[in-house]
């Protein structure tokens, strides 16, 4: 009889732990869940197409601040959630195959992101916001004054001329031909080992915050196009007219079934993202990364202000 | 005696990181932003600022020198008083923080830095060691002055003297976060660790039980608990997610590759080590004599169990229990990597911000809910053992 009745505790305690993740049935459209990567861009977009959602009636299950960039994109394939925000360059490592001169390129790029996901996935691109959210280079205002650095082609010409160099970036950027070593063929420099600081990781708030105190003699930084903390910090993106690396805009990325069943969604979302261009994006972050705001009243503030919401 | 003189000892080392924290120069960092550097601070400084406050903080301390250094004192009164400089403490730090921000902004914040925790784990420390001097172990004691402390913190919180101080700023920007983080953690933790309570004890009585068994039973936990805690997330994601696409019932059920499921598959597994080791032990500790009147008494196996091994293996089940669960605590962090919620999402979106308050906030937070779990446990383990009188 113990025996018993200790199984069933044991089964109830197993299922209880299920049904506690378990959604409830929503009755309005939707649930839709969605989801974005750890940090401060993924969190203000994520929560404008929350707010967007709510606004139209939709039943939305709040995922932001998912997880890494991978367990995203896996949650996404699985149908684990419905709607992510993504970055077209991105494709490339999903699986679309294209030439180099096609990911440097806004329209070319997404669109094989576009075609490649649609047709293996299921999974819709929708409309991308125009701001490049892609890797570049950045130095400190006085440095790029001082040695009159505009351009990648200026900074070739100040490494090539023997001056003092220690750049701060990811291990994925430093060794990508589509990164360093596409910079450095593209403008003919080259960097030494001593001269670099590779992290493992693509935190660029810390790599700047190490530009920022010149810590270990950093004087060159990775920065993303959108990061926030660049017009505080008084640092300069140095120009890149070769394109050399991909381009990245950020991108609500769908589940097929659900573009199917609720067709609006792609113009809801695409009046929203066509404001967002590069300055906006970079005002938003700072408000969050750099004034601790946060990034629901930022989300729901800008939508205010652009007439999106009442 | 010699109890008493290590615990002098302690005390010392306490008053001595105090010391510390007085002489290093970054006391408190006036910061512009949540990101960039900003003013340091040192403690001579605040202490010049608030006068008062300060000045009654070094003559409790100062008292404090005295008690110690005096044979004959009840040990309860410096307790009380390092409970009460603790609090002078922790509201000169509050009220100083007030009037250094001048813009109310959500901006601008004061940081605590390592002078600051210096003083606040040295002061912890000579509270910690004053409910030892008595021989032996004055837990309520402790746990009351604790309680205390942590009411008056509360009172301040509510009043809004901390408002000032990042930790606090960031756990107020995102309040409702932060206590679904918080309760997701515990939740998390705990039952991963009653799951693997369950399945330990079974296992460990059948290991007990069976001889054969028990290396096999033995090797699954430590083998366990050999994959690093993150590639045991990675390595479960595939044949998970496969599972779910599989059988569309798994996925009602809250199974899936991602979330909340691998975290707690990889949490209870951990958990296995611990609890089968303590069981193990406890149910091995048993006499035979006990075991074979018990039978001689004419009781069938599960009354032997029930009424007699489980019973006698409970502190040992227990103090397993209370490893696992604090280990679940910390380990739960990584959760937050995939998908799994808790405080681990706060602490790695901290980390891509480079916002250390938000870290701290988030470790903070664990370690303090792994010391609650570890105090509430070890109190119910001790009266356990006192009650039935366990040699």
């Amino acid at each position: 009889m113990k025996k018993i009745l200790v199984l069933i505790i044991m089964v109830a305690l197993m299922f209880s732990t299920f049904i506690a993740c378990d959604k409830e049935e929503a009755k309005g459209k939707g649930p839709v869940t969605v989801a974005t990567m750890i940090d401060s861009e993924g969190a203000i977009l994520g929560n404008m197409l929350l707010t967007i959602l709510s606004e139209n009636g939709f039943e939305t299950v709040d995922k932001i601040g998912l997880g890494t960039p991978d367990i995203l994109r896996k949650a996404l394939e699985t149908d684990e959630v419905d709607l992510v925000i993504d970055y077209t360059g991105s494709g490339q490592y999903y699986g679309a195959v294209a030439d180099a001169e096609v990911w440097s390129d806004p329209a070319l790029g997404y669109q094989a992101t576009y075609d490649f996901d649609m047709e293996t996935n299921n999974i819709i691109w929708l409309s991308p916001a125009p701001a490049n959210n892609t890797e570049m280079l950045a130095v400190k205002k006085e440095f790029a004054e001082a040695n009159q650095l505009k351009t990648m082609a200026d900074f070739a010409n100040y490494v090539n001329q023997g001056g003092e160099v220690m750049l701060i970036a990811s291990s994925s950027f430093a060794s990508n031909e589509l990164g360093l070593v596409g910079y450095q063929n593209a403008y003919g420099f080259e960097l030494t080992n001593d001269q670099m600081i590779v992290l493992s990781h693509g935190n660029t708030a810390e790599m700047l915050k190490a530009l920022y105190d010149g810590t270990n003699g950093v004087n060159v930084s990775l920065v993303y196009g959108t990061d926030g903390s660049l017009k505080e910090m008084e640092m300069v993106v140095l120009e890149d007219p070769e394109n050399v690396p991909p381009v990245y805009l950020p991108t609500p990325v769908l589940r097929g079934e659900l573009v199917e069943q609720y067709p609006e969604l792609e113009t809801m979302f695409k009046a929203v993202f066509d404001t967002l261009t590069l300055e906006t994006l970079q005002t938003l972050n700072a408000k969050v990364a750099f004034d601790g705001e946060d990034a629901k009243t930022v989300a729901d503030a800008y939508l205010k202000e652009k007439g999106f919401i009442k | 005696m010699n109890h008493g003189k290590q615990y002098r000892i302690t005390t010392g080392m306490g008053l001595l990181l105090i010391l510390c924290g007085y002489l290093t120069n970054r006391f408190l960092i006036v910061k512009p932003n949540r990101i960039l550097e900003g003013t340091v601070i040192n403690m001579p400084a605040v202490i010049k600022d608030k006068p008062i406050l300060f000045t009654a903080f070094f003559l409790l301390l100062a008292g404090m020198i005295f008690i110690i250094s005096k044979e004959k004192i009840k040990w309860y009164f410096t307790s009380a008083v390092v409970t009460f400089v603790i609090i002078l403490f922790l509201y000169g730090v509050g009220l100083y923080s007030q009037e250094v921000i001048t813009d109310f902004t959500q901006v601008a914040r004061v940081s605590l830095s390592i002078g600051f925790w210096f003083v606040f784990l040295g002061l912890m420390i000579v509270l910690d060691s004053s409910c030892h001097y008595d021989g032996n172990f004055q837990v309520n004691r402790l746990i009351g002055f604790l309680g205390i402390i942590l009411f008056f913190i509360f009172v301040m919180l509510n009043q809004g003297y901390f408002d000032q101080i990042g930790i606090i700023k960031e756990m107020h920007i995102r309040n409702e976060q932060y206590w679904i983080a918080v309760k997701g953690h515990l939740l998390l933790s705990l039952i991963a660790s009653l799951m693997g309570l369950f399945i330990g004890v079974l296992l460990s009585y059948i290991g007990y039980k069976h001889k054969k068994y028990k290396k096999y039973f033995i090797l699954v936990s430590n083998g366990a608990q050999v994959i690093p805690t993150l590639s045991f997330l990675g390595l479960l994601m595939i044949p998970l997610t496969l599972l779910a696409k599989k059988y569309a019932f798994l996925k009602v059920l809250g199974i899936s590759g991602i979330g909340y499921f691998p975290a707690l598959i990889v949490l209870t597994s951990y958990t296995l080590l611990p609890i089968i080791n303590q069981s193990i032990t406890g149910f091995e500790t048993i006499s035979r004599d006990v075991i074979i009147s018990a039978e001689a008494m004419g009781m069938k196996p599960m009354e032997v169990f029930w009424r007699i091994e489980f019973p006698l293996a409970l502190p040992g089940i227990l103090s397993g229990f209370k490893i696992a669960l604090v280990q679940s605590t910390a380990n739960c962090i990584l959760a937050g990597l995939v998908g799994g919620g808790g405080l681990g999402a706060l602490l790695f979106l901290g980390l891509a911000q480079s916002a250390s308050d938000l870290v701290a906030l988030s470790a903070l937070t664990v370690v303090m809910m792994a010391m609650i779990l570890n105090g509430i446990l070890s109190v119910v383990i001790g009266s356990m053992k006192k009650r039935k009188g366990f040699i």
